[in-house]
C-alpha cells in the first residue's frame, strides 16, 4: 500500500513539474510559426504496410522544413535516451547507452531547426542534457524526469500542431 | 406440405447448417477504433519516439490472459524491413503478410463492410502482418510469397498505425479524422469516431513458432517436399514493451506512460523478454507431394537446422504426409534459459524419380549502385555524408541471403558484397558469388533484391552510423520473375524501380547432375541468425543444406532388432540389434542415429517410455516417442525401473547422413511381454 502511494506521489509530483515547466517553456508554441506549406498528402493507393509508410512519409516530409524533420527526430529519440536514463537511475538501476546519448548528444547540438517551437525544445533540450543525472544521482533523476516530461509535453503539442511529423515514427 | 415444400425447408435447412459450418465466416474481429485505445495504444507520435508510449500492446489489454495465438494462411509481401524503431529493436525485423484461412478472420480487426483496420483498402487488406527481429530467426525459415504458412504468436495492436494519409488542404474539414496521427485523447473527447478512421491493426508480433511449407521449395535434389519449422523462447524487446504496457498504467494529464514504464522497458530484463514456451506443444502436418502411383510408399527426411534444448519431437507418418508434434513439455515450469528447436522436412515418396527437379546455378556478377543516397537529393534535411550504407538481401525462389554490407566493420564483414557498406555513386562493385538451388518441374524462378540505405543507428545489419537523419532511406525492390527454369536461364540485368538506383548483373545457368547439392542459406547479415549464430543464447544455427554431394540418398538405413538380446522383466528391459545404411548411387552410408520407441499396449493403444522414464498418457501406437539408442550401427537400448506386467512393443528406427528416417516394418518392430 505505501509502496502504491509513494508511486502516485511520485506521479503526482512529476506531473504537476512537468506541467509547471512545460507551461514555462512551452506556451510559445501556440505562437509560432512553423510549416506554412499546405499541401494535399497521399500518392495513390499504396501497397503493404512498408510501401504504405513510405508512401505517407514522402507525403509527409513534402510538408516539411527538410531541417525541421531531421531535427524533430533527433529531439524526440534523444529526449528518450536521456529520459531512459534518467528512469534507471531513479529506480536505482545503472544506466545503460552512456555512449549512444553522447552521440545523440553531438547531433542534437548541430540542429539547425527553421521552426520556432523546435529551436526551443532544441535549447531545452541541451540544458537538460547538460545535468544528465550520474549513476546513484536519484535527486538529479527525478529533476530530469521532471524535464524529459516537460519536454516530451512539449513534442505532443508540436505534433498536435504540425500532425504530419508522425511519419517519423517507424515501429 | 408439397413435396415442393419440403424440398425448400431442406435446401433452407441445408444452406443454414452450411453457413454454420463455414470455420470462421462469423468471427468479428475487435474494434481498431475504439479498443487500441482502451487496451493501451496512446496514438502518439512522439511517445514513440521517447520510450513514453508503447509501440505494440496485447489485443485486449490488461485482460488479455493469454496473448499467443495460432494462425494459417498463405504468406505475401515477404520482406526485411526499410526502417525500424532504434529504440525497441537490435536488428531489423523480417515482415510479412499473412492472408489467414477463414476460421481465423477473428484474429483481424474491423471488417470489411467498414474497410477499416487490417480490412483497409490497400495491399494489407484481409491479412495479418507479421514481425520478427531478423537477428534471431534464422534464414532457412524466412518465408516467400505463396508460402503456406502456420504460426504462433503474440496478438497484439501495431499502435504505431492508425490511419492512412496526410491530408493538410485547409478546404477540407480540417485534419481531424483523415490522417494517421490523431493525438493521445483525440477519439474520446470526440465522442464518435470518424466513419473513415482505419484505427489500429492487429499483428502476430513477436513470432513464436512457425511452419512453412514451401510452395516452391528449392532444396529438395528429388522430387520432394520442403517443409522448415523453428521455434524460439526469444521474444526480443517487443514481448518487453507489450508486457510493461500491460503492466504499468499511464499517466493520464501527461496522455504517456510514466518512468515506470520507461524503465521497464530500457532496462528489459531477459525474463521480460522471454515467450512462454514451457509446456506448450506445436502441431502441424508436413504435405507430401501428389502420390505418384497407387503402391508408392512414403519416405521422409529430416535435417536439423538448430542445435537448441528443451524440445520433444514426434514425428507419425501418415499417408499422405507428416503429424509433426513439438512440444516443451518436458521443461520445469520455471525453467527461464532460452531454448529452441529447428527441423527441415522432406517428404517424397519410394517411386522412380520421373521428374527431377532442374539444378540452376545463379552468379551475382556484379553491382553498379548508382545512387549511393548519401547524401540524398530527395532529402537534403539529412546530413548524408559520402559513402552509402546500402544493405541488399536476395530472395531466390525462398533462398534468402544478405548480399551486403555491414558498414565499416574493419574487415569482419563475410558478406558477398562488403563494399556495399560504404558505397559510393557510381560505384562498380564486383561480387562473382554463386548459388546452387533446385527448381522443382511446373515451378517458376523469382529473384527479389531489396534492403535500404542506413541513416538510423544502431541496428544489425547496420553497424555504426553518426548520421543526423530522421529515417532511413529506400534504394527500391527489384524484382525478376521467370515462368520456368528454363525461362531463367542466361545472363541478366536487374535495375531498381527506383530511380535505377542499383544495377545488379547476374547469370543463370543450368547444372548437370546434383553435384554439390543446394548452397546452404546462412546469412542472415545478423550474425546471431546466421550460420554459428546463438539466436540470443537459444541455440546454434547449423549451416547446411542436407544433401549429401553428387547423387540424391532416399533410401532410409535399416535396423534389425535382434531377439536374442532381448531382456524383459519387472525390473528392465533390454534390446539389441544392427543398423545399416548403403548410401546414393551404392556408395556406404553412414548411420547417423539410432532410436527406439518403447510402449506398454493397453487395449491396443500405446503407452510410450518417455525421456524422465515415466510411460506416458494412451494415445495411438502410431504415435511413437523415441528415445536414442546407444550407439549405430551395433546399437543397444536398456531402461532400469519398475514394469508392470503386460504386454509391450518396441520399434527401432536409424537416421542416415542425409535425414533419411526409417519407418516401421517387420525388421525393427518386436512384440513382447513383461511377466
Amino acid at each position: 500500500m505505501f509502496r502504491v502511494i509513494r508511486r502516485h506521489r511520485a506521479a503526482a509530483a512529476l506531473v504537476t513539474a512537468a506541467l509547471a515547466l512545460s507551461l514555462a517553456s512551452a506556451v510559445a508554441l501556440g505562437g509560432c510559426g512553423g510549416s506554412e506549406r499546405k499541401t494535399k498528402g497521399g500518392e495513390g493507393t499504396p501497397k503493404g504496410e512498408s510501401e504504405r509508410e513510405a508512401a505517407q512519409k514522402r507525403a509527409a516530409l513534402d510538408q516539411i522544413p527538410p531541417q525541421d524533420s531531421t531535427a524533430y527526430y533527433q529531439l524526440a529519440t534523444t529526449t528518450g535516451l536521456l529520459s531512459a536514463r534518467a528512469a534507471a537511475v531513479s529506480y536505482g538501476r545503472a544506466p545503460r547507452g552512456a555512449a549512444e546519448l553522447q552521440a545523440a548528444t553531438r547531433r542534437v547540438g548541430t540542429l539547425r531547426p527553421r521552426d520556432g517551437d523546435l529551436q526551443r525544445i532544441r535549447d531545452q533540450l541541451i540544458q537538460t542534457l547538460r545535468r544528465a543525472p550520474a549513476a546513484g544521482d536519484t535527486r538529479g533523476a527525478r529533476t530530469t524526469l521532471a524535464a524529459t516530461s516537460s519536454l516530451i509535453l512539449n513534442l505532443q503539442a508540436f505534433t498536435r500542431k504540425h500532425p504530419q511529423y508522425g511519419v517519423l515514427a517507424p515501429d | 406440405m408439397t413435396f415442393q415444400g419440403r424440398l425448400a425447408g431442406w435446401i433452407v435447412a441445408l444452406a443454414a447448417a452450411a453457413v454454420i459450418a463455414l470455420p470462421g465466416a462469423a468471427l468479428a474481429g475487435p474494434d481498431p477504433v475504439n479498443q487500441p485505445l482502451k487496451d493501451g495504444c496512446q496514438r502518439s507520435p512522439a511517445g514513440l519516439l521517447t520510450y513514453t508510449s508503447p509501440s505494440w500492446v496485447f489485443v485486449g489489454g490488461k485482460q488479455s490472459g493469454d496473448p499467443l495465438r495460432v494462425m494459417e494462411g498463405g504468406a505475401t509481401l515477404v520482406h526485411t524491413a526499410g526502417e525500424d524503431l532504434p529504440q525497441g529493436h537490435f536488428s531489423y525485423d523480417l515482415d510479412w503478410d499473412v492472408t489467414p484461412d477463414p476460421q481465423y478472420e477473428g484474429l483481424l480487426a474491423g471488417t470489411r463492410a467498414s474497410g477499416n483496420g487490417n480490412f483497409a483498402h490497400d495491399a494489407d487488406q484481409g491479412k495479418l502482418h507479421v514481425e520478427w527481429e531478423s537477428g534471431v530467426v534464422p534464414t532457412f525459415v524466412w518465408p516467400n510469397e505463396g508460402d503456406r504458412i502456420k504460426m504462433w504468436g503474440q496478438w497484439i495492436w501495431d499502435c504505431g498505425h492508425w490511419g492512412e494519409g496526410v491530408s493538410t488542404d485547409p478546404s477540407q474539414a480540417g485534419l481531424q479524422h483523415t490522417g494517421d496521427y490523431f493525438l493521445p485523447g483525440e477519439i474520446e473527447k470526440g465522442g464518435v469516431p470518424a466513419a473513415d478512421l482505419r484505427g489500429e491493426q492487429t499483428e502476430l508480433h513477436p513470432i513464436q513458432a512457425v511452419v512453412v511449407n514451401r510452395a516452391n521449395p528449392y532444396r529438395p535434389v528429388t522430387a520432394e517436399s520442403q517443409t522448415d519449422f523453428f521455434v524460439s523462447s526469444v521474444g526480443t524487446q517487443a514481448l518487453a514493451v507489450e508486457r510493461c504496457a500491460k503492466q504499468f498504467d499511464p499517466i493520464p494529464v501527461l496522455a504517456s506512460y510514466g518512468p515506470d514504464y520507461t524503465n521497464c522497458v530500457t532496462g528489459s530484463q531477459s525474463a521480460l523478454e522471454r515467450q512462454d514456451i514451457n509446456g506448450r506443444s506445436y502441431d502441424f502436418f508436413v504435405p507430401a507431394p501428389p502420390k505418384p502411383s497407387a503402391n508408392a510408399h512414403l519416405r521422409y527426411r529430416e535435417v536439423q537446422m538448430v542445435a537448441g534444448t528443451g524440445a520433444a519431437e514426434q514425428v507419425t507418418p501418415v499417408s499422405n504426409g507428416l503429424m509433426v508434434h513439438v512440444d516443451f513439455k518436458g521443461l520445469a515450469s520455471g525453467d527461464a534459459a532460452p531454448r529452441s528447436f529447428g527441423a527441415t522436412y522432406f517428404v517424397g515418396w519410394e517411386a522412380l524419380d520421373f521428374h527431377p527437379p532442374t539444378h540452376l546455378q545463379f552468379t551475382l556478377k556484379s553491382i553498379k549502385v548508382n545512387r549511393s543516397l548519401d547524401p540524398n537529393p530527395d532529402r537534403p534535411q539529412q546530413t548524408g555524408p559520402p559513402p552509402g550504407e546500402y544493405n541488399l538481401y536476395m530472395n531466390l525462389n525462398g533462398y534468402w541471403n544478405f548480399i551486403g554490407g555491414r558498414g565499416f566493420t574493419n574487415g569482419t564483414d563475410s558478406s558477398w558484397a562488403p563494399a556495399l557498406g560504404a558505397v559510393s555513386d557510381g560505384q562498380e562493385i564486383p561480387v562473382n558469388r554463386s548459388v546452387d538451388f533446385f527448381v522443382q518441374r511446373g515451378q517458376p524462378v523469382r529473384l527479389d533484391i531489396s534492403g535500404r540505405e542506413c541513416d538510423l543507428p544502431r541496428m544489425d545489419p547496420c553497424l555504426v552510423n553518426a548520421e543526423v537523419s530522421d529515417g532511413n532511406d529506400q534504394p527500391g525492390e527489384a524484382i525478376a520473375t521467370f515462368p520456368s527454369a528454363d525461362a531463367a536461364v542466361g545472363d541478366h540485368t536487374l535495375a531498381s524501380p527506383v530511380k535505377n538506383n542499383y544495377v545488379l548483373s547476374y547469370r543463370i545457368s543450368k547444372v548437370a547432375g546434383i553435384g554439390h547439392g543446394p548452397t546452404a542459406a546462412c546469412a542472415s547479415g545478423v550474425g546471431s541468425s546466421s550460420g554459428g549464430g546463438s539466436l540470443s543464447g537459444a541455440g546454434t544455427v547449423i549451416c547446411t543444406a542436407g544433401v549429401s554431394s553428387g547423387c540424391a540418398d532416399t533410401r532410409a538405413a535399416r535396423s534389425r532388432i535382434d531377439r536374442s538380446k532381448l531382456r524383459a522383466s519387472r525390473s528392465r528391459i533390454a534390446l539389441g540389434g544392427t543398423a545399416s545404411d548403403v548410401g546414393c548411387a551404392g556408395r556406404a552410408g553412414t548411420v547417423k542415429r539410432t532410436s527406439v520407441a518403447l510402449a506398454r499396449v493397453v487395449k491396443g493403444r500405446c503407452r510410450f517410455l518417455q525421456s524422465g522414464g515415466s510411460f506416458g498418457p494412451k494415445v495411438s501406437c502410431s504415435r511413437r516417442t523415441f528415445l536414442r539408442a546407444r550407439g549405430t550401427k551395433s546399437w543397444s537400448f536398456a531402461r532400469r525401473r519398475g514394469f508392470a506386467a503386460g504386454r509391450y512393443r518396441a520399434w527401432v528406427r536409424s537416421l542416415d547422413g542425409a535425414g533419411n528416417v526409417e519407418l516401421a516394418g517387420p525388421d525393427n518392430t518386436i512384440s513382447f511381454t513383461v511377466r
